[in-house]
């Protein structure tokens, strides 16, 4: 035959291959038998795990659709191991042998080598898990483990393609599509609806009140807003408002970390909040605690709303005129030409009382003769758009023009901070108008004559607002007394309500403020008592703060301090009391007379 | 073989026609199981027992297998020994087989192996393919050995062999304290890094060798020349 013909070419590949796969099938047969027992061997250790002292057989002809089954051995008298290999978290895998009796319950599960996350994925072969798994069947679905999605699926996975296989060998119906109860999350630290929440930043608007449910949109910050200035999570609490308990907790948006946050945002979790007041603890969900801690400063943030106030700037009682002393109101008097009298004024609302924010800015004109509302404008809105400015329509305001007082006109429903922050504006304005006129005794230390110089209602103020007797800090009742005065500097000790004063009637802070006489100004201020919360209000009287009074000749020369709105009112009245009364008695700088030397 | 390669000592051999550090041959296997002297060994002898039989093989067939198809019928050979030596490793030497892993199988892709069956098995003689792929393997299997010391050693600090069959510890000894062993051997970098050297050492070896070579020979020709110029020198003054 031609060597370059193509049967000659077939023919000699064709002995060739012939030849080559006897040579290979005669050392197979011999071999075969060598490998799987060196095979068994080595996994005898393991086997020997589950059923200590038996004989085990290998299986090679099993059918495994999915690719998980590395290896079947099966123990006469006791069941069949399946060594498995999947892929969880980690992208190198892991392996594990599971076990079925000859009755179908789960004879063992172990781990042979695994590499997943502690404290995550390799809790899944952790005895609390793995005891779950040895007490299923073969009939039974696999559990997954919160806080171990990923390695837990991975195992039931594997797990089920055992199943299959041996339910099949065993000739046990069941139902592969089985689904296993979602597991509860693991409880973790315990919180307390009274702890602080603050770093949260927890933000409340009230969606609706019936008076029978209240509903608040909330946004508190969880991992994602503490670690990296991310977006906050945000909830919707529904209250029930005769008992003042949590009827529900939706969350409407997660913006923490997948996978792990979202455990504290499942429906078992948000269920405990059900029926809770304020004062009640929560367990956090383990390994989710920042977003378990956001929704519960959510929680707390709607309580606290649904009371009226959070932190120290708490609801203030009724029956006090404090009423809306925590939008903290500024007035300058305009004008007053006898028949108008305009203030300006400046109110806190959404956004100043949960950002820290812009104020709300209006003019309010108030009728003389007759003492009442003339008419309000909004200069600047500073809270939500859409939300807030529902209290700023034109509709709504004209409803103040002739009331003689703010809650003479009912609030608007979903504006609840800038309906407070308008209502103030026309308060502090018929306040200071009233008080121009009539209560400046009130912030005179009871020694001093009644001031003289305070102008009755009819007549107009002669002095600007700014230099006006201590009306802004009118509620919290002022006390000065004058120490001493020996031409280098006028000490005053003083007394004003703050915290515990305004909405517990407890005692007055009190302090020593120092002032030069040559400048008018204030060159020393110590706080001598704290009367109001400690941790909340003492931010007003630290050195640090209590030092940028030095040198100002106006209270409100210096801003005020977040979170402790009381007592810094407080703080802000004794200096300024203190620096009207030293106006008030402020006797000339006598100078010596010049003397001629050496003429 | 060349007839001038014939005239060089057995250790010359080794380096000039190394497949390794002359030729670059089959570097893939080399850097990853070159990680202890068990390993080099075992994959040496592997490759000596495909690498002779192979060119036995395909020297015995090569007059009665055309031109077109001879590339099919080297790799089914190959691939039939590789197959046979993967059994047989698996069967007796299951921890050195489970060491080698993948490495074994790509035996069949080694270069040296089908290189040496183009270059050499399919031109000569039964015997003289022998020699070559035995000398080959060796040429190998030395490289491997070279690289395997060096990283053993300075990567773990202890030279160790066991016996592969029974998977007990011939000897072990600790040639680097506790705790000064430079892991980085024990990594691929090691490797890369171990080869270098070895082959910058080889060409430096083997450059040396033959401006000694050239120098020698230039020194016998001018030798030549003047013995001829004597030569002529004296009959003719034998003729005067």
């Amino acid at each position: 035959m031609n060597k370059d013909s193509t049967a000659y070419k077939a023919i000699l590949l064709a002995i060739l291959c012939a030849i080559c796969g006897l040579l290979l099938s005669g050392v197979n047969a011999v071999t075969a038998p060598i490998i799987a027992k060196n095979r068994l061997a080595t996994e005898l250790a393991s086997l020997e795990q589950i059923y200590p002292g038996a004989d085990f057989e290998p299986v090679d002809d099993f059918d495994d659709p999915s690719g998980l089954i590395q290896g079947v051995y099966r123990s006469p008298g006791n069941g069949t191991i399946y060594k498995i290999h999947n892929v969880g978290y980690n992208s190198n895998g892991f392996t594990f042998m599971v076990a079925f009796n000859e009755d179908g319950t789960v004879g063992g599960f172990l781990p042979i080598e695994q590499s997943e996350t502690d404290g995550f994925g390799a809790r899944c072969f952790e005895p609390d898990y793995t005891a779950t798994i040895n007490s299923l069947t073969s009939s039974d679905p696999v559990p997954l483990l919160s806080g171990a999605t990923l390695t837990s699926t991975a195992i039931q996975q594997g797990i089920d393609a055992a199943k299959a296989l041996f339910n099949a060998d065993a000739g046990i119906s069941y139902d592969p599509n089985a689904v296993a109860d979602t597991p509860t999350p693991a409880p973790g630290q315990k919180f307390s609806f009274t702890e602080d929440f603050s770093d949260t930043k927890p933000e409340t608007e009230e969606v609706s009140n019936d008076g029978t449910t209240a509903v608040f949109h909330t946004k508190a910050g969880g991992f994602s807003f503490l670690n990296g200035g991310g977006d906050k999570n945000e909830a919707e609490i529904t209250l029930d408002v005769p008992s003042g308990s949590v009827k529900s907790v939706k969350v409407t948006k997660f913006a923490d970390t997948p996978d792990i946050g979202d455990k504290a945002t499942t429906d078992d979790f948000l269920k405990t909040f059900e029926g809770l007041k304020d004062g009640d603890s929560v367990d956090a969900v383990s390994g989710a605690t920042f977003t378990s801690r956001s929704i519960i400063a959510m929680v707390k943030d709607a309580l606290n709303a649904l009371k009226g106030g959070s932190g120290e700037t708490a609801a203030v009682p009724a029956g006090t005129d404090t009423r809306f002393a925590e939008t903290e109101p500024e007035v300058e008097e305009v004008s007053n030409d006898g028949t108008t009298a305009v203030y300006r004024i400046k109110t806190g609302g959404f956004s100043f009382l949960n950002g820290g924010g812009d104020k709300n800015t209006g003019t309010v004109e108030i009728d003389v003769p007759t003492g009442t509302v003339k008419s309000i404008t909004l200069d600047n809105f500073s809270d939500t758009p859409d939300v807030g400015d529902k209290a700023t329509t034109d509709d709504y305001l004209k409803k103040f023009v002739g009331v003689s007082d703010a809650d003479d006109v009912d609030g608007v429903s979903g504006a609840t901070f800038t309906t407070k922050s308008v209502k103030s504006m026309i308060q502090s304005a018929l306040d200071k108008f009233r008080s121009a006129g009539g209560e400046t005794a009130a912030a005179a230390p009871a020694e001093e004559k009644p001031a003289e110089t305070a102008a009755p209602a009819e007549k107009p103020a002669e002095k600007p607002a700014e230099t006006a007797s201590v009306t802004r800090f009118k509620e919290t009742e002022p006390e000065t007394e004058e120490v001493s005065n020996d031409g280098t500097k006028a000490v005053f000790r003083v007394k004003s309500g703050g915290f515990s004063f305004l909405n517990e009637k407890g005692d007055k802070n009190e302090g020593e403020v120092e002032i030069d006489p040559k400048t008018g100004k204030v060159s020393k201020f110590t706080v001598t008592k704290f009367a109001d919360t400690p941790n909340v209000g003492d931010k007003a009287t630290a050195d640090d703060y209590l030092k940028k009074f030095v040198g100002v000749s106006d209270a409100d020369d210096v801003d005020g301090v977040s979170g402790a709105t009381f007592t810094t009112n407080s703080v802000k009245a004794m200096v300024q009391s203190a620096l009207d009364q030293f106006a008030k008695s402020a006797k000339p700088v006598e100078t010596l007379p010049s003397t001629e030397v050496g003429k | 073989m060349s007839e001038k390669n014939e005239k060089r000592s057995f250790f010359s051999e080794m380096l000039y026609n190394n497949p390794v550090f002359g030729l670059y041959l089959g570097i893939c296997s080399t850097l990853a199981i070159s990680t202890s002297l068990n390993n080099a060994l075992g994959m040496g002898v592997s490759v000596i027992f495909v690498l002779v039989l192979s060119n036995i093989l395909v020297s015995m067939i090569a007059r009665i297998t055309p031109d077109e198809i001879h590339i099919p019928v080297y790799i089914v050979i190959i691939a039939t020994l590789v197959t046979l030596v993967g059994m047989l490793l698996q069967a007796y030497t299951p921890s050195l087989y489970s060491t080698l892993g993948a490495y074994v199988d790509l035996i069949v892709v080694n270069c040296i192996i089908l290189g040496r069956a183009e270059a050499f098995a399919c031109k000569n003689g039964v015997a003289a393919s022998a020699k070559d792929g035995l000398m080959m393997g060796l040429s190998y299997t030395f490289s491997l050995m070279a690289i395997s010391l060096i990283r053993q050693i300075l990567g773990t600090g202890i030279l160790s062999l066991s016996n592969p069959f029974t998977n007990t510890e011939l000897f072990a000894l600790r040639l680097i304290p506790t705790g000064f062993e430079i892991p980085i051997f024990k990594s691929q970098t090691g490797a890369f890094l171990t080869f270098a050297v070895l082959a910058a050492l080889v060409a430096a070896y083997k450059k040396s060798n033959d401006d000694k070579a050239a120098k020698a020979e230039k020194e016998a020709k001018a030798a030549k020349a003047a013995a001829a110029k004597a030569a002529a020198a004296k009959a003719k003054e034998a003729n005067a």
